[in-house]
């Protein structure tokens, strides 16, 4: 990998490792208004959505610290495709059905479509990052 | 046992791994809350008004709140209203109280460690559950619904009355 590469690597690993952490830290302290936010998904039944709830925040500052500090990197950079994925399914099938939502996932509340952008940069960050650290592997 | 050697599904055990523990974490953290999330009583969304105010409760899920651990539910009418017949384990907070001249908003120390707290008042018409529920707010209470049909509706559906001993 020449030097411009390494830079961007390292840009992308950083900016997404920081988002994760930044949008993990923001739902753990109030995790019943995030359980509320996740209800307004209508995609889990109740009975999964508290285990979601308590999950997600310690699963997205785990994955942005194993992206900063580069431990486990490709089952990190895997993993946040999955989330990702996850994410930009949950907001399509909400702006599909025109469902108001309740998620300040990243700050302030912006709108659905605008989510849905966000998301899925985020998610072609995380599988380029993906699909960077498998040929990195490659022998 | 090349399959599981394949790059693919090691990387997916390891987001099975990482999710699991961060659930096990979650649970863990969760028991040691003032206000810990209920991993089983939980009980459906809250529904919130576009407008701003504070987010409203429905009959039925009002009914599954009733007798809940950690869900408080204040009664904003005057006390000999709610003398007369409450929501079963109302408290008796009378708006009139709270906006007294020159007395300090002070609310039950039970409220505290409530995880829910709903506010009712006599009907749709009445403005003492909003008023209280926006008081709430501001002394720092989250997690603070309004009833809306209040008295009204809970004894036109027939449901169970509560007296003050």
């Amino acid at each position: 990998m020449n030097f411009a590469a390494r830079i961007a690597f390292l840009a992308l690993r950083f900016l997404l490792g920081i988002v994760l952490i930044v949008a993990g830290t923001g739902k753990i302290s109030d995790p019943a208004a995030f359980a509320t936010a996740i209800d307004h998904f209508q995609i889990l039944p109740t009975i999964l959505i508290p285990a979601a709830a308590l999950t997600l925040p310690f699963l997205e500052i785990a994955l942005g610290g194993m992206l900063i500090t580069g431990w486990r990197l490709r089952c990190a950079a895997f993993s946040t495709v999955i989330l990702l994925g996850i994410y930009t399914t949950a907001v399509s099938a909400a702006v599909a059905r025109h469902l108001q939502l309740e998620c300040d996932c990243f700050g302030p509340a912006i709108s659905a479509p605008h989510v849905l952008l966000r998301d899925v940069a985020l998610l072609a960050a995380a599988s380029v990052l993906y699909g960077w650290t498998r040929l990195r592997a490659r022998p | 046992m090349s399959f599981f050697r394949s790059p693919i599904v090691s990387d997916l055990i390891g987001f099975v791994v990482v999710a699991g523990l961060s659930l096990a974490l979650g649970v863990t953290v969760n028991c040691f809350r003032s206000a810990p999330l209920s991993l089983l009583s939980y009980q459906g969304p809250i529904d919130n008004p576009a407008d701003g105010s504070s987010p409203e409760i429905t009959l039925p899920n009002l009914q599954k709140m009733v007798g809940q651990p950690g869900v408080a539910i204040i009664d904003a009418r005057p006390w000999d209203f709610f003398a007369l017949g409450h929501i079963p384990g109302a408290i008796n907070l009378p708006l009139s109280n709270l906006q007294a001249p020159g007395a300090a908003v002070s609310f039950p120390p039970s409220l505290v460690k409530a995880t829910l707290i709903i506010v009712y008042c006599s009907d749709v018409s009445c403005p003492a559950a909003k008023t209280t529920a926006r008081l709430l707010e501001k002394s720092g209470y989250r997690h603070v619904v309004v009833f809306p049909g209040g008295w009204y509706a809970w004894k036109k559906a027939g449901l169970p009355i509560g007296y003050a001993s």
